[in-house]
């Protein structure tokens, strides 16, 4: 067997686990993760080009075939490709392994290159099977179901984005209807649809996704030049985004709790073939659903919106019965479902499904920052008010009163405008669920995500830059926490893998904390690991939290994370890099054997820290309060030094180096002319210490950080500023470079 | 000198916001100039060069305040109460617009110049250095010099280093005896 230099192999290792992010977010249908992918092969091939066993190099060749096929033809992944893709990467997987351990590589699966599937029980599962666009003909309507408990989240954003997109497409296709050559038009039209498409394919409403999907094809045609817009194209597309928007205002209805869980089924199947039919150029046949609405059952005409009452539920549960048997023409159903929304087709209804978009107004949040700014300003003018001398000494007590008013109002108004940047986790949260199921399918282990406090709210600047470092952890933690199930039962542990993910308030900030109940993290392989990779001296004595921090450092390479020698390691320097961009922190408590807790601590808003504020000389700085661990006025004699500099002092039985403030910063009228009149602040960062000696500690105050601007942007002894409540600018030091000076 | 004038293809022509240093006049594009302020407490900024005076709070922005005297180094004294602080508005070359204040000795008026009265700086050989100065016009009966305003700032505008690591033991400010 060949041996190949261990770092090519390492490379490859390392691509193939970043294949597998990208490909648990690869939809059907959607070219997201195309060209990631696509590179990923060409890596791989660019590394591993010469002197291969010819089972890799012919697997990465059939990938890339893969992809190119894609590429000339839909242009998006099919279903096909995805599960193609999922079997290799497992396969590749198992190949890098072996060849690393010098055992014979798996065969080359020879379906690969033949073009068919092999059946892969645990992502066939994963992925429904065969591509519904090839499909001429459908004989059956698909009924969604609705996932409320889990993704009610996601569904709300959906279901809001969904009304304002249908109805954009709506008075596209009106103007379309006057100018049918618009072809600015006719694009955002196709763009509406495709982005329509995206949002149901994401949440796996498959009827709604591949509705929109024929729909976009035609508006593409006619994007190309392919067909041209005429009456009856249009009222095909209109018909088409009128059963769209019959979904969504289900979806929406069941959002509020009416018929929470039932099938919704909307006929479609004859409208996706008047589409396709209008795809290939042949005129569209008269539309036909209105015929046998008006047929059997006269009951309910009402919309259903208000409507709980027994017929309307009956007929829901008559749909579910008739949709199982194949042969069930489409329109039978049509019938039953017509009493949940009497305007299937044709429609100018658009009232109704307005006043389910409103409550929500979309904002560009450089608008919310400056309205939080105007609110901090006016809170300051108000105490300069309040505390103006002038002011305090007039007895007035209509005065006294009016400024109590303004005070409660002017702190409720706050509170209120600092309440707008904040947003539950629960839609990142949320995310995970997807990601566990399809990491964990793919890998065959049976793991399960459990939520908590996802009602937990943080500024959604956080909640947003979040999301890639959970996407890591939470991966990291199926892949190398979890065992395979038959390993999980050796050990005496159920089979199936808890993850827990939660949220809760703590440390006036946010806790999140990734729990498994997994093999836990072995403190000696990784230490052996962190002096083979030259990050610690071989007779370096560290603790346990030490050494589990090593998995943070760069250059922790991820090479055995996939040959199971060691713990996690993808990336996690980039997730701790991540996280103290957001000035929070991560720590790790692990035991051997029975999992890991991973816990990130969050400040609740980037806007606002809680800080100390003290005094040096005449200056005043704020310091986080998050990185403070205590302050204490020194006794004579507890500042030692060495060499009659390198000051010290003794803190919980640690040597902790002193830095003078005043000094440091040759600041002019220090108060404390020795270390006895001042006062120590210990703070940390990472697992470096320092005390700060300062004058005086003025008291904790949140204050709103802002920018010091270009400026100061290439120094580090400043994060940033505050307005004070007296309107002077306190500056807030940067902890981080403060310990290490 | 004509010829000079004319081989800088950017005109100079428009509206300039003259003020005083020491005895001395300069001016500034209006354009550049977002507002006048009173000169008000600034917070000192520690370790950086002396003529960036500190921050101050705009109406919730903070932003940077240069003292033009020091920048220029000329003699240094206390501000009269005429003193101001002229916020000037940079566009920098990727589009940031950054705001930045300068503090000078008062404000005087603003005038209209136009290109054929304003000379260019004449060479002194070194020093000073005219690399910031525009021009100067003497059409307004004295004579002011016109400033390169986003020059001047843009070289201020990263004018700050990072303290690198260990730095307080180099300079045994770590705990130095008292």
């Amino acid at each position: 067997m060949t041996n190949l230099p261990p770092s090519s192999l390492a490379q490859a290792i390392d691509i193939h686990s970043r294949f597998a992010v990208e490909l648990a977010f690869v939809v059907p249908g959607e070219k997201t993760g195309l060209l990631p992918i696509n590179s990923f092969f060409m890596d791989l091939e660019d590394l591993l080009n010469k002197d291969v066993p010819e089972p890799v190099s012919k697997s990465i060749a059939a990938g890339r075939d893969w992809i190119n096929e894609t590429f000339d033809g839909p242009g998006t992944f099919s279903e096909k490709t995805i599960k193609l893709l999922n079997e290799w990467h497992g396969w590749f997987g198992e190949a890098l392994s072996a060849w690393d351990q010098g055992k014979p590589l798996p065969a080359h699966p020879e379906a690969w290159t033949s073009g068919e599937v092999i059946p892969v029980a645990e992502v066939a599962t994963s992925t429904p099977a065969p591509e519904v666009a090839e499909e001429p003909v459908i004989t059956q309507e698909k009924a969604i179901v609705l996932n409320l408990k889990d993704d009610a989240e996601l569904l709300n954003e959906f279901h809001g984005e969904s009304v304002e997109l249908l109805q954009n497409i709506e008075q596209g296709l009106l103007v379309l209807e006057d100018n049918p050559g618009d072809s600015g038009t006719i694009n955002s039209i196709f763009r509406a649809f495709h982005t329509f498409k995206g949002a149901a394919g994401f949440l796996r409403l498959l009827a709604l996704q591949d509705l929109a999907h024929d729909l976009e094809s035609l508006l593409d045609a006619a994007r190309q030049s392919k067909i041209r817009i005429t009456t009856p194209i249009i009222d095909i597309i209109l018909a088409g985004s009128d059963a769209l928007k019959n979904y969504t205002f289900q979806i929406g209805l069941q959002l509020k709790g009416t018929n929470a869980g039932k099938p919704i089924v909307v006929p479609t199947s004859e409208l996706i073939l008047r589409v396709r039919a209008a795809l290939r150029g042949e005129l569209p046949p008269e539309p036909t659903p209105p015929q046998p609405i008006a047929a059997p059952e006269p009951t309910s005409v009402e919309p259903p919106k208000k409507e709980t009452s027994a017929p309307q539920v009956q007929a829901t549960e008559k749909a579910l019965e008739v949709i199982p048997p194949k042969e069930t023409p489409a329109t039978s159903i049509a019938v039953n479902v017509t009493h949940l929304n009497p305007t299937p087709t044709t429609s100018k209804e658009p009232t109704e499904i307005k006043d389910q978009s409103s409550g929500f107004v979309k904002l560009d949040t450089s608008k919310l920052d400056a309205l939080i700014d105007l609110v901090g300003e006016l809170v300051i003018a108000q105490s300069m008010v309040v505390q103006d001398p002038d002011v305090q000494s007039l007895e007035s007590r209509t005065l006294a009163r009016s400024l109590r008013q303004l005070s409660r109002t002017t702190s409720e108004l706050q509170r209120n405008a600092m309440s707008l940047r904040m947003v539950p986790v629960r839609a990142a949260f949320q995310k995970m669920t997807r990601l566990v199921r399809d990491i964990g399918a793919h890998q065959k282990k049976q793991v399960q995500l459990v939520l908590d406090g996802e009602e937990t709210e943080l500024d959604r600047n956080i909640v947003e830059k979040l999301a890639d470092p959970l996407v890591h952890m939470i991966r990291n933690a199926v892949d190398h926490g979890i065992e395979a199930p038959a390993d999980r039962i050796a050990n005496g542990k159920p089979a199936l893998g808890t993850i827990k993910l939660s949220a809760s308030h703590q440390r006036g900030g946010i806790l999140i904390r990734i729990q498994d109940d997994g093999k836990g993290l072995n403190a000696d392989k990784i230490l052996a690991k962190g002096i083979e990779r030259g990050l610690v001296a071989p007779n370096a004595e560290l603790t346990e939290s030490e050494i589990y921090n090593l998995i943070f450092m760069p250059g922790f390479s991820t090479a055995e994370t996939i040959t199971d020698l060691s713990g996690r390691g993808v990336g996690m320097d980039v997730v701790k890099r991540n996280i103290e961009g957001l000035r929070g922190k991560v720590e790790i408590q692990s035991v051997l054997g029975k999992g890991s807790t991973f816990n990130i601590l969050l400040p609740l808003t980037l806007a606002i820290i809680d800080g100390l504020l003290v005094g040096v000389g005449n200056d005043r700085y704020i310091i986080p309060t998050i990185s403070v661990r205590e302050s204490f006025r020194p006794k004579p004699g507890m500042v030692t030094t060495i060499h009659e500099r390198g000051a010290m002092v003794s803190v919980r039985g640690k040597q902790t180096p002193v830095l003078r403030l005043g000094q440091f910063l040759g600041t002019t009228g220090v108060k404390a002319t020795t270390d006895e009149e001042g006062i120590i602040i210990v703070v940390e960062s990472g697992d470096a210490m320092r005390g700060i000696l300062v004058d005086e500690l003025i008291g904790k105050q949140e204050v709103v950080i802002k920018s010091l601007g270009e400026t100061f942007k290439d120094q580090n002894l400043l994060a940033g500023a505050a307005v004070l409540g007296d309107g002077a600018v306190g500056l807030i030091l940067d902890v981080d470079t403060l310990v290490k000076l | 000198m004509s010829i000079l004038a004319t081989t800088d293809t950017k005109t100079k022509t428009g509206r300039y916001l003259t003020f005083s240093l020491g005895h001395e006049s300069y001016g500034i594009p209006v354009l550049n100039v977002r507002e006048i302020i009173r000169l008000c407490a600034i917070t000192p900024v520690p370790r950086m060069p002396t003529h960036i005076k500190g921050v101050i709070n705009l109406r919730g922005t903070v932003i940077a305040v240069l003292d033009l005297r020091a920048k220029f180094q000329l003699s240094v004294g206390d501000y009269s109460d005429r003193a101001c602080i002229i916020v000037v508005q940079l566009n920098g070359p990727d589009g940031s617009k950054n705001l930045m204040g300068a503090i000078v000795d008062a404000v005087e008026e603003v005038v209209q110049l136009s290109d054929d009265t304003i000379e260019p700086p004449p060479d002194f050989g070194g020093s000073p250095d005219t690399q910031y100065i525009m021009g100067v016009t003497t059409s307004t009966g004295s004579v002011k010099t016109l400033l390169d305003i986003e020059k001047i700032f843009l070289d201020d505008a990263s004018i700050t280093r990072s303290l690198p690591e260990g730095s307080a033991r180099d300079t045994n400010l770590l705990g130095q005896g008292k």
